[in-house]
């Protein structure tokens, strides 16, 4: 009855029709030099179109491109950029970070208890429809004209894409990774850890994403209507006093803050499910 | 030594129509069985006859109405420890790689480290996935998974191993090597199995004896007639011979015990099923489980 056990162990031909995943990738990132070569060309073309019409167009109501940079040197060299960034940064962070923690309770919450979804869901996504920007003038007649309104600000419009995409990720976990866990003797906890929290990250993550772009538009949002300090308050007053090219500068600030924020926030997703990185790269 | 007695299990179901009713559907009725260690079982019946339910009462996937399932005379054996089941669609969880997939049983267990390391070194060798440790499941074929879901098992050395439709989804070729690395690594420590399969062939290749399931619900079925409709005893030497004159008319006789147990409402043809056919019981037991 004995099988011969002298069989070596194989891989067999489906073991040879893979190629081992780092051949995958070597050649998912050998673009080269074409995509950095095209992506300058389109900076290019649109700064040098800005350049030529933004000369024709009064200086009070527009400003070109070599004006902005030169502003934005000025800016940074006496230190008004800088400090109005830290200003608004306050804000921006506790009103992220505060969003962040409630978004991802509540909606675990949510997504765990039935009885809480069914009466509160339709609460929660009325909340989330009315344009939080509307609630700005009550919420700094709440709450002054000071840090506290804005960090409600951000935190009102950044809460509600990490809250749902949590509660997403959360419920996107599948029953047979859930018994997967059960059958090999996970705790609930163990589960937990090992099943529910895996399945959410990413979904958590872009949430993540989306509110951080969302943080950023109410830090503005926030500081235009209170109009005294930070990055906000530099764009009024500057435009208040028609000079163009601060207001632009600051206004690139913010473009070059989202690029970033929104870049850091897709490295961490990949950091936190790179087997969701080699999935897309499939 | 596996032991069932006076198994009951059934699952309601909302009554189609939109009406508020509900329906109570008798899965397995009165299930005795006796495994005993180091005998390979399977488990064949048509669709919806209770295989996977058992099975998964067995792996501690959902209690039995009625019952016991014991282990060594005991009622409270591990899951992961004492029994391990290896999942149809390989189970393997899609955020870890081969080896920590394989590892995960060791390690919700608190084996140390090194332990574990050498353990899960030893069953991805034997199952021929070395240099694929790195890998995650979605970057492997089925058989490779199957073979990753299957290592997974072996490695928390279980006292029965319970395999639950594992090669139903990859291709004809694929599925005889994998049938062929299983017995070699049941042999090598001898761990009592029990498999559940719709294949014939796979059952009359791989078992010492089989176990035909009736479903209860289909048409003509006596009400009160058990689950376990007949048991076919397989004393084959191995390595079995599928074109062997034994070996034909042990197919045949587990035919006419499937042909059996399947009522004379529904002719059995449990080999055509796919593995993507509806199987509706089965698919509700899932549902049940969420």
């Amino acid at each position: 009855m004995a099988d011969p056990v002298v069989l070596p162990a194989r891989g067999g031909p489906s073991a040879t029709r893979l190629s081992p995943p780092v051949a995958r990738r070597r050649r998912l990132t050998a673009g080269g030099l074409r995509p950095v070569l095209l992506r300058s060309l389109g900076i290019g073309v649109l700064l040098v179109a800005w350049q030529i019409y933004g000369s024709t167009v009064n200086p009070l109501l527009f400003a070109t491109p070599v004006r902005v940079a030169q502003a934005f040197v000025h800016l940074v060299a006496d230190g008004e950029l800088g400090s109005a960034a830290l200003v608004s940064a306050q804000p921006f962070l506790a009103g992220l970070v505060l969003a962040v923690v409630v978004g991802i309770v509540v909606g675990t919450l949510l997504a765990r208890f039935r009885v809480l979804q069914e009466t509160t869901m339709l609460l929660v996504t009325g909340l989330y429809s009315i344009p939080a920007v509307a609630l700005v003038p009550l919420l700094i007649l709440w709450f002054g004209l000071g840090v506290t309104s804005k960090t409600a600000v951000v935190f009102l419009l950044a809460v509600f894409p990490v809250l749902f995409s949590t509660f997403d990720g959360i419920r996107s976990v599948s029953a047979t990774h859930a018994d997967a866990a059960r059958a090999y003797g996970a705790s609930e906890w163990q589960t937990v850890g090992t099943v529910t929290i895996p399945a959410a990250l990413p979904f958590i993550m872009s949430g993540f994403r989306q509110s951080t772009g969302r943080a950023l538009i109410g830090l503005i949002v926030g500081e235009l209507f209170t109009g005294i300090s930070g990055l906000g308050g530099m764009i009024v007053s500057y435009t208040n006093t028609l000079q163009m090219a601060n207001v632009l500068a600051v206004v690139a600030l913010l473009g070059v803050v989202g690029m970033f924020l929104m870049g850091s926030g897709t490295w961490l997703e990949r950091k936190v499910a790179p087997w969701k990185e080699t999935e897309r790269a499939m | 030594m596996l032991t069932i007695e006076g198994l009951n299990k059934s699952f309601t179901r909302a009554v189609a129509g939109g009406g508020k009713g509900t329906q109570s559907l008798q899965i397995l009725r009165d299930v005795h069985l006796e495994v005993q260690p180091g005998e390979f079982i399977s488990l064949i019946g048509p669709s919806g006859c209770g295989k996977t339910t058992l099975i998964r009462t067995i792996a501690r996937l959902g209690p039995p109405d009625e019952g016991s399932v014991r282990i060594d005379g005991k009622l409270t054996y591990q899951p992961g420890e004492d029994v391990c089941l290896v999942f149809q669609d390989s189970g393997l969880l899609p955020w870890y790689t081969s080896f920590q997939n394989v590892e995960y049983g060791l390690r919700l267990r608190g084996v140390p480290r090194r332990v574990r390391e050498e353990r899960v070194r030893h069953y991805l060798e034997l199952m021929g996935l070395e240099g694929f440790e790195d890998s995650y499941p979605h970057q492997l074929s089925g058989g490779m998974r199957q073979r990753i879901g299957l290592a997974r098992a072996l490695a928390c050395e279980p006292r029965v191993l319970l395999l639950d439709e594992p090669f139903a989804a990859v291709d004809a070729q694929t599925r005889e090597r994998l049938q062929e690395e299983l017995l070699r690594l049941w042999n090598l420590n001898r761990m009592t199995a029990v498999f559940v399969t719709h294949s014939i062939d796979e059952a009359v290749f791989l078992s010492d004896r089989v176990v035909v399931l009736r479903t209860l619900s289909s048409r003509g079925t006596d009400p009160s007639a058990p689950s376990v409709s007949s048991e076919v005893r397989i004393d084959l030497p191995r390595p079995r011979d599928r074109d062997g004159e034994q070996y034909r008319i042990v197919m045949a006789e587990l035919r006419n015990a499937l042909t059996a147990a399947s009522g004379p409402q529904s002719p059995a043809a449990p080999d055509a099923a796919g593995p993507g056919a509806p199987q509706s019981a089965d698919d509700m037991e899932v549902s049940n489980h969420g």
